[in-house]
């Protein structure tokens, strides 16, 4: 029989199986096929008799494997798996071939039938009625509505999120490239959206693909507000072990892990900082492009940074054609000689809308607060400047003399030491004594023991005055200090309840009832809430205004999530950021980087991320700000060394600041 | 935000869960419950707590469990739900036989009907419970009852079904103490005949899914075959232009035609797997309910014979009859004297208003046995 063939068009192979025609030449008595199969390309004529139609009615042989098929495999019409694997039905005791109307879509779930086979039995009748309603109250009923917001902690619903959440899932089928202005919750609605796949079974699976240093902050996200509870991917873990995963693009891309996850079936994956993938050429975009998973979430505020095939990469990874192909691309939406200008705009946007959510703050009703900053300067007693500028000696000391391989190993407890003595004396003396206790080879002990003397000769911190400063300024309002040390903590909750100020503790050593009671206290009792780094995290503070960074950590993401703890969508009131500043400490130095390079008090919840994100990936800041201060006491050098950083960090800011307003030139009109 | 009505209904079944463990109730203000277990559930680690059944509730109750859908209390309660509950084939509750009382969904124009007490033996039912599930945004599952009468050799229609789910959750489900074991149908004979009924009732929804699903898959295959068509046509323009310049550039482009070829394939193969029509059917529990009944023994001249018939308590129907016009089995009944039975309805579309017998006091059960609801796009 001869069989007429087209291009796109499945054909069947009695020994390559299924493939697809991809091209079609015309001969006089027969055509030629070049077919894709799944080890290749292959050329073959129409009238092979090993061929046929995938629609067509098979030969004998092929009859029977068909009728096999039939029986129970679901995916039947799933081409190459099928193939691969023919599923055979196991038939389950009692259970009997019945004539389906649409054998090929419907798979009973053979182990079902396990309950006929039961014998009399003492059950409880009433959970039959019990299991009918829970299996009632499961059934998916579509997306008419989002049926994971009351379930969601912490967190400010609002419309446009909704809206984007139902598109992404009634329109998009759960592809989709959110867009949103920084500081309007990308990670919100993927959350959102997982949640609702999640609640209705469809997604059993997710991989979240993020920046390394924002893998911690999604899994606190994920649990603490949508209860899911994700597994952080470590180095030599099986990609396959946990059906929850968050780990960094970076490591996933890699020859190696690449192969093992694309072994996987994710239903989800969500890729943050997505704009890393506008390049096709790299290895990220690649391995994304090369993953089969239903559903793919892109997060990122800035789609395009430098020309337009950006974003034409980007959404040929949702949805390839959505923007047809390159060059059409090219000649439909840019403009001959410039990559970065966009035109025919308006037919862009209608294809943008079919894969893109893009919500500005304009857009909304929403009014982020002004962050205003006061510096607190305050001077050290001599006994502080003097312990300050002897533990700041010994850490240059031991890092310019010690063996790389010392050095290394001491590295960490030096920088907390030195980050410490900029906290408080007290944080400091418990360090100084363990070091002073501990094994230290090629260190000057003696030293130790008369910094940890002269520590605890010490029972007044002159900051703390400064801190009464700002209490008396704000008087009547509620405060929130941060501290990234237990026993400053301490100290200053000793302090302020020896003057009468009530207080609520914070820390991570408390249980989750304990947090939630402390914030609770804060909200109905307490003028001021102490806290640790982990301030709240997920927590809802809006009903405060005003943060003091009683000490300042070195990494500008860790100020911006303090700020982030009131400064956040539902904060009405402007805030007041209280630093404190002397002279001649990391501290000042520090503090002169975010407050005039980076200008982080200018920023919007979301902006520190989009500036300093390529600038870390080489070295974390706090890193690299610890090694500009322990490599020498020379003041002038160190000033110099800062400056350094300082321009970098406003290169970056200025960068950030054009993609910025590139993004919003192509996008808000 | 969920509709009054789904919040009702995760609420109803939380507090139907503490109950079946127990649990004491005291209802605290902003939609709080405080319960007290005599023994710690297997869903808790003591026996005392406050649940919220609504968030706003925890401002309130901080320490409280929060058990709404979605939060994990909930979906564990509804895990130790679907983990049991099965087993309900072979109860059945004792029924004394009823008094002497007179149907209440019967009109007679025969001249005389006399009953009789139970005849002693129950009537079963078996109800095997089915989830349909579509995988899908445009369709919605749905939970699919079968009811068997074991008597009559027969599945009853959907409103009956109805029916035996009321008697079910009314009245068995609450009085679970007067039970005792009897033998059990031959339930994997009759299980096949089960699956028939079930295709019958939901093939019409099915064709319907796979219409729309394939309607989108057409669709999504049609895009991805533009592109690659489009992509490759562009490719072999610059292959062509290679050949004749450049053939180890040419050979290069080959190789990047043949990859976009097998990418072409990839996608289709994937779009197909991802959005084809699965429809997953799960059986989910069967029960198997026992329901007395009173003879009927009707008698007139025009019947050269009494005539016999059943009317069960429980449905408050007549059992294994049929109206001659509609085909309905919910009656209530009008039996004239020829012994010809008709469903009220159909009665009364034929003769305006009814003339004489029992007002009917009973209204057929709303929830039909199959939980259908409308596909929205």
């Amino acid at each position: 029989m001869r069989h007429t063939y087209q291009v796109g068009k499945k054909i069947i192979h009695e020994v390559f199986g299924e493939g697809l025609v991809v091209d079609l030449r015309r001969r006089p008595f027969y055509d030629i096929l070049e077919v894709a199969f799944t080890d290749g390309v292959r050329k073959i004529t129409s009238i092979h008799p090993q061929i046929r139609p995938a629609s067509a009615p098979a030969t004998t042989g092929q009859k029977k494997k068909r009728k096999r098929k039939k029986a129970g495999d679901a995916d039947e019409a799933a081409p190459v798996e099928t193939e691969a694997a023919p599923a055979e039905p196991t038939e389950p005791p009692g259970a009997h071939d019945t004539a389906f109307s649409e054998p090929d879509v419907i798979n009973f779930d053979s182990t079902s039938t396990a309950i006929l086979a039961e014998g009399p039995s003492n059950g409880d009748p009433r959970d039959y009625a019990l299991r009918l309603e829970a299996e009632r109250l499961s059934l998916n009923r579509g997306f008419e509505r989002l049926i994971s917001l009351e379930s969601i902690r912490g967190v400010n619903r609002y419309r446009y999120q909704r809206r984007a959440a139902l598109k992404v899932l009634r329109e998009m089928n759960g592809r989709a490239l959110l867009a949103d202005e920084v500081g309007l919750g990308k990670t919100i609605e993927a959350g959102i959206i997982l949640k609702e796949y999640v609640l209705r079974g469809l997604v059993r699976r997710c991989l979240i693909l993020v920046p390394v240093n924002l893998i911690a902050q999604w899994r606190e996200e994920m649990y603490q507000k949508f209860d899911l509870d994700f597994d952080m991917y470590t180095r030599g873990t099986d990609w396959g072990a946990s059906e929850w995963l968050i780990a960094s693009l970076d490591t996933a891309k890699t020859l190696r892990n690449r192969k093992a996850i694309l072994e996987q079936s994710y239903d989800m994956v969500i890729v943050d900082e997505a704009h890393r993938l506008r390049n096709h050429q790299t290895l990220g975009w690649k391995f994304i492009d090369a993953l089969s998973v239903k559903h793919i979430m892109l997060l990122t505020a800035t789609p395009v940074q430098n020309n337009l095939r950006e974003l034409f990469n980007l959404i040929t990874l949702l949805k390839p054609g959505a923007l047809g192909t390159y060059r059409a691309f090219r000649r439909a939406f840019m403009v001959r000689g410039d990559k970065r200008l966009p035109k025919n705009t308006r037919e862009l946007s209608r294809l943008l809308g079919k894969v893109m959510i893009r919500t500005t703050r304009s857009s909304t009703s929403i009014r982020f607060p002004n962050r205003y900053v006061e510096i607190v300067s305050f001077t050290l007693s001599d006994a502080e400047r003097e312990l300050y500028d002897r533990v700041s000696d010994f850490i240059v000391r031991v890092a310019r003399s010690s063996s790389p391989k010392i050095y290394q190993r001491w590295h960490f407890i030096l920088m907390v030491l030195q980050k410490e003595i900029g906290s408080s004396s007290f944080a400091a003396l418990k360090t100084l004594k363990k070091c002073d206790a501990g094994n230290w080879h090629g260190v000057d002990k003696g030293e130790l023991t008369r910094l940890s003397e002269l520590a605890a000769s010490i029972r007044h911190n002159n900051k703390f005055d400064g801190l009464k400063e700002v209490l008396e300024k704000r008087s009547g309002e509620k405060i929130i200090i941060f501290t990234q040390f237990l026993d400053t903590l301490n100290y200053i909750h000793r302090e302020l309840s020896e003057m009468g100020i009530a207080c609520s503790v914070f820390h991570g050593g408390l249980s989750m009832p304990e947090k939630e009671l402390a914030v609770e206290r804060f909200r109905r009792k307490a003028q001021v809430f102490i806290s640790s780094e982990a301030g709240g995290e997920g927590r809802n503070l809006q009903f405060c205004r005003n943060v003091v960074n009683y000490d300042l950590p070195w990494n500008p993401m860790r100020v911006e999530q303090r700020i982030g703890r009131v400064h956040r969508l539902g904060q009405k009131r402007d805030i007041y950021v209280y630093n404190f500043t002397t002279e001649n400490t990391v501290e000042a130095y520090v503090l002169e980087l975010l407050l005039m390079k980076i200008r982080m008090f200018e920023l919007v919840i979301g902006e520190m991320d989009m500036i300093l994100g390529s600038l870390e990936e080489k070295s974390p800041l706090e890193t690299r700000i610890f090694q500009i201060w322990s490599s020498t006491r020379d003041r002038k050098e160190v000033e110099s060394q800062f400056e350094g950083l300082g321009e970098e960090l406003d290169t970056a800011r200025q960068r950030y600041e054009r993609i910025k307003r590139f993004d919003s030139d192509i996008f808000d009109e | 935000m969920a509709t009054g009505k789904a919040r009702e209904g995760a609420e109803a079944f939380v507090l139907d869960v503490m109950k079946r463990y127990g649990a004491g109730m005291t209802p605290l203000r902003k939609n709080a419950v405080k319960v007290n277990f005599p023994e710690v559930p297997p869903f808790a680690d003591s026996r005392e707590f406050v649940i919220a059944l609504e968030r706003k509730a925890l401002g309130h109750y901080p320490e409280a469990t929060l058990a709404i859908p979605g939060s994990p209390f909930y979906l564990s309660l509804m895990d130790l739900a679907r983990s049991s509950g099965t087993l309900t084939h072979v109860y059945a509750p004792i029924v004394e036989p009823l008094p002497n009382t007179p149907p209440e969904r019967l009109f007679v124009d025969a001249d005389t009907i006399d009953w009789e007490p139970g005849d002693g033996a129950n009537h079963p039912h078996i109800l095997f419970n089915f989830a349909i599930s579509y995988h899908s945004v445009v369709t919605s599952d749905d939970l699919v009852s079968i009811g068997y009468d074991v008597v009559r050799k027969a599945f009853r229609d959907t409103e009956l079904v109805g029916a035996l789910h009321s008697v079910w959750s009314e009245t068995l489900a609450e009085n679970p103490v007067d039970w005792r074991e009897l033998d059990s149908t031959d339930l994997e004979a009759l299980f096949p005949a089960a699956m028939e009924e079930l295709n019958r009732l939901i093939r019409k929804k099915v064709a319907k899914a796979v219409k729309t699903t394939q309607k989108y898959l057409d669709r999504e295959i049609s895009g991805v075959e533009e592109y690659y068509r489009q992509l490759i046509a562009e490719e072999k323009q610059i292959l062509n232009r290679l050949s004749r310049t450049s053939p180890d550039e040419a050979k290069d482009q080959e190789r990047k035609i043949r990859r976009y070829q097998l990418d072409w394939k990839r996608r289709t193969a994937e779009e197909v797997r991802h959005h084809q029509c699965r429809v997953n059917i799960r059986l989910v529990s069967v029960a198997e309910i026992f329901m007395p009944r009173t003879e009927l023994v009707l008698t007139s001249v025009a019947l050269p014979e009494p005539q016999h018939a059943y009317f069960n308590h429980f449905l408050g129907c007549v059992d294994g009859v049929v109206c001659g016009d509609c085909q309905g089995e919910t009656g209530p009944w009008r039996v004239s004297n020829a012994g010809e039975w008709v469903c009220e309805a159909c009665h009364m579309k034929q003769n305006g208003h009814p003339e004489s017998g029992h007002s009917p006091d009973f209204e057929p059960d709303e929830e039909g046995g199959t939980d259908n609801e409308e596909d929205k796009p």
